[in-house]
């Protein structure tokens, strides 16, 4: 049937003597009497506990032989040393805060319970476990998932894989609005950030994000102009959207042809208002659900309007870093086609820019689909990533660890 | 003021095809030197003193060994998470593993082809073995012990480093499948659960001196053996028994935290030793005939107790108690403080017993659910083999019972499966080719390394220079002793197969079993022994075995897989 259960965080055994408390003892009588009350005290606890129909304690804390012996006698289990995230994962399913035995006037039945449908113990390989199932007052019911691997790094490796997994579901079903607030509350972040001097750096960090394939996008007489764009921060910005029909049937069906309008990036410019080129009638930029097939497309159509737009763009230098912008872009498709054999990466670019050119729907790719939302986030903070990493001049190397702002009255002098 | 020191950068390492190989194939043929009944043993010693091990058993081997490659150490930690959960099948699981990572780092095919390719092949294996028309597999029928008695004797011979002869093989064998069937609870209840076996360690004495006791021995040097027993018994002729597992020696009146301020006049050891002769008139005045604790007893109580007619034991142990409590119903009472009539239990007698110099106190239950093995051997690394030979035994017959099956052991089974895998692998449609997205070349050559891997475990049984067969019909595994002439027959040769099922009164078709890929083979679905389950079968855990199987490949899958290596030097 239904038992209870109930969570402790502290030893329910009193002790003689609590931390910087002195016993003092006067007479036998007083030593047995007390070390009988400490006893009667767990007896009753437990008799208490039994009468309030709770078969299961939790507990932080390690319980004593005591406390262990009696709730044995009255048909209750312990479960000892259960960590803080247990204890409050426990708390927040069952709603349900520890129960303390000093607070407790011992009358009437105990509230603060648990309540369980089943406790059995369960052997996982070599570890005993127990398998309680507690009835949660909040939305979601609390599963288990038990991975087995034949090593522990392995295991760990894959629980983290299920955990980034897990996030990225949470993050597919967000929507970016198309806000002039976007833009605004993004520049305030780069107007933070120092200006640059030093044209070694600029040049040679900028060298790093283009490929190597591609053709130099830096003119030696240009770079002075380009130092003073990194120094204003200003990248290229939007990305025509095509917002169609397409959209909708993007939503996690990818049964049908998929249309490319997923490619919205909102990038930041400077402390004018982001200018985004989107069209259509769909008010949020990137709709909640939206996917695209993997293997590139993402990366290869973004390239393309970006491409496009530094075409149209008025200003030389915003058209120049957006073509670097692109073309790195296309670094990771080149990876993921490296170990296929032969010219794979060229025929799929040829293949997907020509599709694009006729506005047919991209192939459907059979291992899978990617959220659209990820990777905008993605390569918004590749971008921030970048730009700061432009505008430093000088690694400073210190001998005392740094110490975070909070922590500057304890700082000792020497 | 605190600094950083500079540490040292991290080692980054590019795997290679040869990367560790000469470990790797050091490592493997420890194992396969260990493996089976005519295996050589190992002696795991340390320069600056401690106790020798010698052993053959891989769990014993891989507690010690200290492996620095981290592609080795993936290894080692497999095996023995395998080994610490099935006990058995360990040396099989380590020298599989060693030997698919050789065969398939040799292979021309891209590790991302072989490891989905030795997937598939794996799940055509343990389908295989799952299903009713597997040939290898013996299932075992609990209404008679044969089959249970094969299994235990298998893996008693198989430990040579317990130097057992035929008639001790024999006398433990019985005396494990006794301890195993005493285990097993008399009324089957919704939750029973079954007992253990205490195994009590006498070491000096021949093994045929093993004797197997119902209930619990607990070792109590100063009782003598002169007087007989007279213990008080209740009225119903049962023994009430109180367990502590509380030190009663009187010592036990420090606080975790805090002090205590003592009084002029008084003494805590007084007031402690009061309260113990108080406890010690209410065990009397309740009728308990036997008093147990875990930890000292104090000398006074013992003298108060002794002339009451309570017999008092102490220094119980703590392994002891859990049996103990199981056994008897008593309840382990925590404090001294307050005594609860519902904790004491009963037994159906004391007694003493003696063995070699030692003297123990017997307990007898009601119903004998826990045993005692007493254990004998001449040495001491012999009998350290021993004891965890019959723990393995043990769980075995465990394992056994939740799942009643039992493969064929001597080989036979690597070999059948080879042949097995051989006949399917040439048969698969091609569309199965396209699922794994590899070609039929690619395929057979990754068959044939597993089937190659599989009958090189086999091989490592044989230590001393003969030859190694499989015949084409049965796929069984024949072992052929060095000397022979060169111009006989197989047939002339072969006696008994591995296992024992088979015999040489039909003509197989034998052929050598090598190492290297040779010509490719030929191979029709083998076919089922017609022979009956005897007496003399040589069987292997079921359980154990397939688990090995698959932790063997898994693991050799995430080795051919890695390709860099990251080692933090701080």
């Amino acid at each position: 049937g239904e038992l209870r259960a109930l969570l402790v965080t502290e030893p329910l055994q009193p002790s003689l003597a609590g931390p910087g408390v002195e016993f003092a003892v006067h007479s036998e009588g007083q030593y047995r009497g007390a070390q009988r009350w400490i006893a009667g005290r767990v007896e009753a606890v437990m008799k208490r506990l039994q009468s309030s129909n709770v078969k299961l304690l939790l507990s932080s804390a390690k319980q004593g032989e005591v406390v262990t012996y009696y709730a044995k006698l009255h048909g209750i289990s312990v479960v000892e040393c259960l960590s803080e995230e247990e204890m409050a994962l426990i708390g927040e399913i069952t709603g349900v805060s520890p129960y303390t035995p000093l607070g407790d006037d011992m009358c009437g039945e105990i509230t603060e319970t648990a309540v369980a449908a089943f406790c059995p113990p369960l052997l996982l390989g070599s570890r005993r476990c127990v398998h309680v199932g507690l009835s949660s007052v909040c939305g979601f019911q609390p599963h288990c998932l038990i991975l087995c691997g034949p090593v522990d790094g392995v295991n760990e490796q894959h629980a983290e894989a299920l955990q980034g997994a897990l996030t990225m579901l949470q993050q597919l079903f967000k929507t970016v609005e198309q806000r002039e607030g976007c833009g605004a509350e993004v520049t305030q972040k780069v107007v933070e950030y120092t200006f640059c001097n030093s044209n070694q750096v600029s040049k040679s960090q900028l060298q790093t994000l283009k490929d190597e394939t591609e053709t130099k996008i830096l003119d030696p007489d240009k770079s002075d102009a380009l130092v003073d764009n990194q120094n204003n921060h200003s990248t290229a910005v939007l990305v025509a959207h095509n917002a169609d029909t397409g959209t909708a049937s993007e939503h996690l069906d990818v049964g049908e042809g998929l249309e490319e309008t997923s490619c919205n990036t909102v990038l930041f410019e400077r402390e004018e208002s982001c200018v985004s080129i989107a069209q259509g009638n769909s008010s949020s930029l990137i709709e909640a659900g939206s996917v695209l097939p993997v293997g590139g497309y993402f990366e290869v159509l973004l390239h393309y309007y970006i491409h496009h737009y530094a075409k149209q763009c008025r200003q030389s230098e915003v058209a120049v870093v957006s073509s670097v912008v692109a073309d790195a872009l296309l670094s990771i498709p080149k990876c993921l086609y490296r170990t296929a054999e032969g010219d794979s990466f060229t025929h799929f670019y040829l293949k997907t820019i020509n599709s694009l050119r006729k506005n047919e729907p991209l192939p459907m790719s059979k291992e899978g689909v990617e959220s659209v939302y990820c990777k905008y986030q993605l390569v918004i903070s590749v971008l921030y990533c970048a730009a700061e990493l432009l505008s430093i001049d000088l690694i400073i190397d210190i001998k005392r660890p740094l110490q975070k702002i909070e922590d500057c009255d304890s700082e000792d002098e020497l | 003021m605190s600094r950083l020191e500079a540490t040292n950068p991290p080692l980054f390492i590019t795997l290679t095809k040869d990367t560790a190989s000469q470990s790797l194939s050091l490592l493997s043929r420890i194992f396969r030197s260990s493996y089976g009944p005519d295996g050589r043993l190992k002696q795991l010693h340390n320069g600056m003193g401690g106790c020798v091990c010698t052993t053959s058993q891989s769990s014993a081997m891989l507690r010690h060994l200290s492996v620095s490659h981290p592609v080795l150490r993936v290894v080692t930690a497999s095996v023995r998470s395998h080994v610490s959960r099935l006990s058995d099948c360990g040396l099989f699981t380590a020298i599989l593993c060693c030997s698919l990572i050789e065969n398939f780092r040799s292979l021309n095919v891209a590790p991302g082809t072989v490891v989905r390719i030795s997937t598939h092949l794996l799940s055509l294996c343990m389908d295989y073995l799952k299903s009713e028309a597997c040939c290898c597999r013996v299932s075992v029928d609990f209404s008679s012990v044969q089959t249970l008695v094969c299994l235990v004797r298998s893996i008693l011979t198989s430990k040579p480093a317990c130097i057992l002869n035929k008639t001790e093989v024999d006398h433990l064998t019985m005396l494990i499948v006794k301890a195993f069937l005493f285990t097993v609870p008399c009324h089957a209840e919704t939750n029973a659960v079954l007992g253990k076996c205490v195994i009590v360690p006498v070491k000096g004495r021949r093994v045929v001196d093993s004797t197997l006791l119902p209930g619990l021995l607990i070792e109590a040097p100063e009782i003598q053996l002169a007087k007989p027993l007279t213990v008080k018994r209740t009225g119903s002729d049962r023994i009430k028994i109180a367990l502590f597992c509380v030190s009663m020696s009187g010592d036990s009146f420090n606080p975790e935290e805090g002090t205590i301020a003592v009084h002029h006049g008084i003494s805590l050891e007084m007031l402690e030793l009061n309260q113990l002769l108080n406890v010690g008139e209410q065990l009397v005045k309740d009728e308990v005939g036997l008093v147990v604790c875990q930890k000292v007893i104090h000398p006074s109580l013992k003298q108060y107790l002794k002339e009451n007619h309570v017999l008092a034991v102490d220094r119980a142990g703590l392994s002891l108690m859990e049996p103990l409590s199981q056994m008897t119903g008593s309840k382990p009472i925590a404090s001294i403080h307050l005594l609860s009539p519902g904790c004491y239990g009963s037994l159906k007698d004391v007694c003493v017993e003696s063995f070699a110099s030692k003297h123990f106190v017997h307990l007898i239950p009601e119903d004998t659910v826990i045993c005692s093995l007493i254990l004998c051997n001449r040495s001491d690394t012999a009998w350290d083999e021993l004891k965890r030979v019959c723990e393995t035994a043990e769980h075995v017959l465990q394992l056994t019972m939740k799942e009643p099956l039992a493969l064929l052991g001597g080989g036979c089974t690597e070999t059948h499966l080879a042949s097995y895998i051989r006949h399917k692998s040439s048969s698969l449609s091609s569309s199965s080719f396209k699922d794994l997205d590899c070609s039929q070349t690619q395929y057979q050559l990754v068959a044939d390394g597993f089937c190659r891997s599989l009958e090189s475990v086999a091989r490592s049984l044989n230590h001393d220079d003969g030859e190694v067969l499989t015949d084409m019909v049965y796929g069984h595994c024949w072992f052929v002793p060095s000397g022979y002439p060169s111009v006989s027959k197989w047939s002339d040769l072969v006696s008994k197969c591995g296992c024992g099922v088979n015999d040489n009164t039909e003509d197989l078709n034998w052929r050598l079993l090598q190492g290297q890929s040779g010509s490719p083979i030929i191979q029709s679905c083998p076919k089922e022994s017609s022979v009956k389950v005897n007496d003399f079968l040589t069987l292997d855990c079921f359980a154990a075995k397939c688990s090995g199987l698959q932790v063997a490949l898994e693991t050799a899958n995430l080795i051919l897989d890695l390709s860099y290596i990251i080692e933090d030097q701080n």
